[in-house]
C-alpha cells in the first residue's frame, strides 16, 4: 500500500485533486482491529477545474470515477478497473468526491499520518462514525459499534459533529 | 452472562482482549492482516459465485513499524 499512497500523493501534488484522505473500512482499520475490505476508499476534494462525474446514484454516496481521476491514473500506467475502482499498485482504489458538508469537513480535518515513511491522511474516527450514521447501512451500524468499542473517540468532538450535522437522533437510535 | 460457564466467560474475555490487542497494532501490520483476511474470504466468496480479488502488492512490501493509531 506504500506505493499506492505515493501515487495518491503524486496525484494531489499534480492538482488532480486538492486533498485526499482514506476513509471507509481501511480508514476505520486505522483505529480498530483489521476489518475485511477489498477496496481502498479515498475521499477527495476536487480541483476547481474538474470534468463531469460518470454517475451519481440518488440515495447512496456517489460511487464515482471522475473522468479526470481515471485519465490521470491511466496516464501513470494504471488501466485496470474493477467495478467503480481503479487498481493502483495492486490496490483497488475508489475515489469518492466530497459529496456533502460532513464529508467536506471530514476531509478538511483529516489527520496526517505516515505509512512506512510515506505521508498520508486518514479521516478522524469521529468523522468516520458520523459518515456511517449518515450512510446508514447495516455494515455502517456494525462499524459504528466497533469504532465505539475500540477507537478512542473524542466524545466532545463527536457530540459537536453530530449536532452540527443533525445526526444526534440517529446516534441515539443506534447506540441506546 | 446467564447460562454461560466460567470457562466460556473466560474464553469470551480472552477473545475480546485479542480484538483490543489487534486494534493497537501498527497500521502496516493491520494492512497485512486485512490482506490475509482477503485471501481467506476470497476462497469462500468464490465458492459462492462472487468474484473478488485480494490485493496484489508487489512483494508484500508492508513492514512492521511506522504509523500507529493514536
Amino acid at each position: 500500500m506504500k506505493r499506492t499512497l505515493q501515487v495518491l500523493n503524486e496525484l494531489e501534488r499534480d492538482g488532480v485533486f486538492t486533498r485526499y484522505a482514506i476513509g471507509g473500512a481501511m480508514g476505520a482499520t486505522f483505529y480498530t482491529e483489521p476489518l475485511l475490505t477489498f477496496d481502498l476508499d479515498v475521499f477527495v476534494v476536487r480541483s476547481i477545474v474538474c470534468s463531469g462525474a460518470v454517475s451519481a446514484p440518488t440515495s447512496n454516496p456517489p460511487a464515482v470515477i471522475d473522468r479526470r481521476y481515471s485519465e490521470a491514473v491511466r496516464g501513470r500506467g494504471y488501466s485496470e478497473q474493477e467495478n467503480e475502482c481503479i487498481r493502483i499498485e495492486g490496490v483497488p482504489v475508489q475515489f469518492l468526491p466530497a459529496y456533502n458538508p460532513l464529508v467536506e469537513e471530514a476531509l478538511k480535518e483529516a489527520q496526517e499520518i505516515t505509512y512506512e515513511d510515506v505521508p498520508a491522511r486518514v479521516l478522524r474516527s469521529e468523522h468516520l462514525v458520523a459518515i456511517c450514521l449518515q450512510t446508514g447501512r447495516n455494515k455502517d451500524r456494525e462499524r459504528v459499534r466497533i469504532l465505539r468499542e475500540q477507537a478512542k473517540l473524542d466524545q466532545n468532538f463527536l457530540a459537536d459533529v453530530l449536532r452540527r450535522h443533525q445526526l444526534e437522533d440517529k446516534w441515539k437510535l443506534w447506540t441506546e | 452472562m446467564d447460562g454461560v460457564s466460567a470457562e466460556v466467560t473466560r474464553i469470551f474475555a480472552a477473545k475480546e482482549q485479542r480484538r483490543q490487542d489487534l486494534a493497537r497494532l501498527p497500521f502496516p501490520e493491520k494492512v497485512r492482516a486485512v490482506m490475509q483476511l482477503q485471501e481467506m474470504a476470497a476462497t469462500i466468496l468464490r465458492a459462492r459465485g462472487k468474484a473478488v480479488q485480494p490485493w496484489r502488492i508487489a512483494g508484500h512490501d508492508e513492514k512492521v513499524g511506522a504509523a500507529s493509531p493514536p
